[in-house]
């Protein structure tokens, strides 16, 4: 019982404490509301678009009906006129109207004339004015204020296409049940697609052009016409305006129904554009990606870059419009999957500078891509006491399998460890090239010091005592210009994921006479040329080195991240990168009890644009950890794969900001600021 | 009279919060947990008398233990439903 309450207390205390921060908190944007917003506005404009074809498609059907009745009435008015001035007793202003809505102001405005017809006061004070109303629109807008006045309301008019008898079968219902001396007939005259005029057309009673006949003035020219036949003047007079009166009406609503559709024609395409409109606003919101409620600053690029649209879309496109096996299919899209999977490869090897696109064999990333070189040609070449030649700085993937190779062969690895500037030693590595090393294995930029090698070198030192050289060019190849022939290398490994292509694949570039004489390293369909029970023969290069499906999709990717980054242009990359990493050593290096791991920058030494430093008392996971929380910056902590390297420095770990063509100066301003503030945290634990 | 806590200590606290902070089911307390500890460390961090700094310590680690016991009783009667924020 006691336990209980205690708990109930604290549970009540924590909860006072929730309120009373609750009120700081800043709603960060969400991003899940974002998409969804973005979502509902694009079935908007989905609908808008539809609404607009349709009323696009209904107003061609009526145009030619509307424009052939003009014809009709146009006879009455130049027999008996359209008077809107005479003076009459008894008006009735007939408004006509649509039943559906959203078409713009054009029922507004008609209902605004006939509003504005019956204040206007027509000769003295007994006159009177009635509403005849057509259209549901009217109706509802009319009955707010007038309902006395209405006399007739008509609605679902055009629920049968529109025709002269069902008209006619109205206006008789009118001329009935309503008394008038003029008939005012207010609609909205079809000029054009985009211009709907409000018209009143008169109809007088024949009364009332009989005593305008009489009095002279305009009709006094009705009088000269003879009359044939047994009717007298007032029947065919009655006839006369009552056909009229038909006619006009036929044309009105007509005119009106055209209108109708060209007003929301206007309306849903305004709208439309809207919500086009809306969707840029949000999806710039949406791309000024959040992370924790602060703008996310991606400095971890040596790990993985970001994606350009394109790739993404290459990916997409292959698996929706041609996704097929390769290399097995007779058919189209086997055909076209093919096309684009050999494109890709020889996007790859013009990237490179490659002899030809042979020379490049797809791996799953750079790490197999080793294996592939240590299995194949490392357990066939490396006998007892052959040396290969690595230095501390590289990656493990360049470490371990030949590691296992070593062990398997009994070749020996010597390691090459840094020199005073915190460079792999170069001129140690030439001392150790001597008879007995049969390969070099070097990378082309570090990880973690951003030093860069002088492959040029090392491949000719390499060449001249018979070695191979194995270049791990993942860091290098997305950033800068690699040649692979002016350097010579004899084996070139990178992989995609870090040069802005999509995860899952890399490329081992060999020369072709090596990769030839190479074993194959896995075995399956795809590498074979015959196979027998007891044997099989193999393919040509590469695919004797791709064994099974490839992965098509990805290689796709790959291929259009190369156009992207060649579209840009290397050197122009290459350049700016150049600028940014001196920017960010100078900027890091002059925070406080920071110390930055690698070469000092300088007129003959350029670094990568990275920099793996510690802070002095501040264990590099809670840097992370507290930059990633409280300022949205992302780097990485840990021993980035080279653990020789920090046991070497003496130290367990580091952090690593790594920055991309797609940074700037202001993230890395970011990141100084966000570090200083986080030094300062820590410092404080006193 | 406790004795002026050990920077080790300190930052073992803190980061004993920040893990603690993990545990909560409840998007909303998870990360008040987090921005209390953080406020509360920098709002302490200039005291240099070390019966404050003792004091404050202690206050921290009670506090430690309020988390700890609540994101057990939490987890209880977590709701299946994921607040539209964890999306």
């Amino acid at each position: 019982m006691s336990a209980g309450s205690l708990h109930y207390r604290e549970f009540v205390q924590f909860q006072l404490k929730l309120c009373s921060c609750l009120f700081l908190v800043l709603m960060a944007i969400n991003e899940y509301a974002v998409r969804n917003r973005m979502k509902s506005v694009k079935n908007i404009q989905k609908i808008t678009k539809a609404m607009k074809m349709v009323a696009a498609s209904k107003l061609r059907a009526i145009q030619t009906k509307a424009e052939n009745s003009r014809g009709l009435w146009q006879p009455f008015t130049a027999l008996l006129g359209d008077l809107p001035s005479v003076e009459v007793k008894k008006n009735v202003v007939v408004t006509i109207s649509s039943d559906k809505g959203l078409c713009g102001g054009i029922n507004s405005t008609a209902v605004k004339t006939s509003r504005g017809l019956h204040k206007l006061n027509f000769g003295g004070p007994e006159t009177e004015c009635k509403y005849v109303i057509l259209g549901e629109k009217a109706k509802a807008q009319l009955i707010r204020d007038s309902k006395k006045d209405i006399e007739l309301s008509m609605t679902e008019l055009q629920k049968n296409p529109l025709n002269y008898s069902q008209v006619a079968m109205l206006a008789d219902d009118i001329l009935k049940n309503v008394e008038y001396d003029a008939l005012r007939i207010v609609y909205s005259k079809f000029e054009s697609v985009v211009s709907f005029i409000p018209s009143v057309s008169t109809v007088l009673s024949p009364e009332v052009v009989e005593r305008e006949a009489e009095a002279g003035g305009k009709l006094a020219e009705l009088d000269l016409y003879e009359v044939e036949g047994g009717e007298a003047k007032s029947e065919v007079l009655q006839n006369l305006t009552e056909f009229q009166f038909s006619c006009v009406m036929f044309n009105a609503v007509l005119e009106n129904a055209c209108s109708e559709q060209g007003a929301r024609m206007s309306a849903m395409d305004s709208s439309s554009r809207n919500a086009g409109e809306m969707l840029d606003r949000l999806t710039l919101t949406y791309n000024r990606f959040e992370v924790n409620g602060k703008r996310l600053v991606y400095l971890d690029n040596a790990a993985t870059s970001q994606k350009p649209a394109a790739v993404v879309d290459a990916l997409r496109n292959y698996y929706e419009l041609y996704n097929s096996n390769v290399h097995r299919g007779i058919h189209y899209l086997s055909a076209k999957a093919t096309d684009e999977y050999e494109l890709a490869r020889q996007k790859v090897s013009n990237f490179i500078n490659a002899s030809e696109s042979r020379e490049i064999v797809f791996t799953r990333n750079a790490t197999e891509a080793i294996n592939l070189v240590a299995y194949s040609w490392g357990l066939s070449n490396l006998k007892e006491g052959d040396e290969v030649i690595l230095t501390i700085a590289e990656h493990h993937s360049a470490i371990v399998p030949w590691q296992f190779v070593a062990q398997k062969t009994g070749a020996v690895l010597k390691f090459v460890n840094l020199g005073e500037d915190e460079v792999p030693d170069v001129e140690k590595l030439r001392e150790m090239i001597s008879k007995r090393a049969k390969l070099v294995v070097v990378h082309h930029v570090s990880n973690v010091l951003a030093s860069v090698l002088p492959i040029d070198q090392v491949v000719s030192w390499a060449h001249d005592v018979g070695a191979k050289v194995l270049v791990d060019a993942c860091q290098s190849v997305p950033h800068m210009v690699v040649d692979v022939r002016s350097l010579d290398a004899d084996f070139l490994v990178a992989s995609s994921h870090k040069m802005c292509g999509p995860t899952g694949i890399g490329f081992l570039y060999g020369k072709s006479e090596l990769l030839s004489s190479m074993p194959p390293f896995l075995g399956g369909g795809e590498m074979i040329a015959d196979v027998y029970l007891d044997h099989s023969t193999y393919a040509e290069l590469p695919s004797k080195f791709e064994a099974g499906t490839p992965a098509i999709g990805e290689a796709i990717g790959l291929g259009t991240a190369i156009d992207y980054l060649s579209a840009i242009g290397m050197q122009k990359i290459y350049e700016y990168e150049v600028e940014l990493a001196n920017y960010l050593y100078d900027r890091l290096s002059s925070v406080p009890s920071v110390r930055v791991y690698g070469p000092k920058p300088s007129r003959s030494v350029t670094r990568a644009a990275l920099c793996s430093f510690n802070v002095e008392g501040v264990h590099p996971t809670d840097i992370a950890t507290f930059l990633d929380q409280q300022h949205g910056v992302a780097i990485r902590s840990g021993h980035h794969c080279a653990q020789p390297l920090h046991r070497y420095l003496g130290v367990n770990s580091s952090a690593r900001a790594s920055l991309h063509f797609y940074n700037t100066k202001e993230d890395v301003d970011d990141f100084i600021s966000s570090l200083s503030d986080t030094i300062n945290f820590f410092a404080s634990f006193k | 009279m406790a004795t002026k806590p050990t920077r080790r200590e300190v930052l073992s606290l803190f980061r004993s919060l920040m893990r603690t902070a993990r545990e909560f089911t409840d998007y909303n307390i998870r990360e008040y947990t987090k921005r209390r500890t953080v406020d509360a460390f920098r709002h302490n961090r200039k005291l240099s008398d070390p019966a404050e700094v003792a004091a404050a310590f202690a206050d921290g680690k009670s506090q430690l233990g309020v988390a700890k016991r609540q994101a057990v009783v939490y987890s209880l009667y977590a709701p299946s439903i994921k607040s539209v924020m964890e999306m």
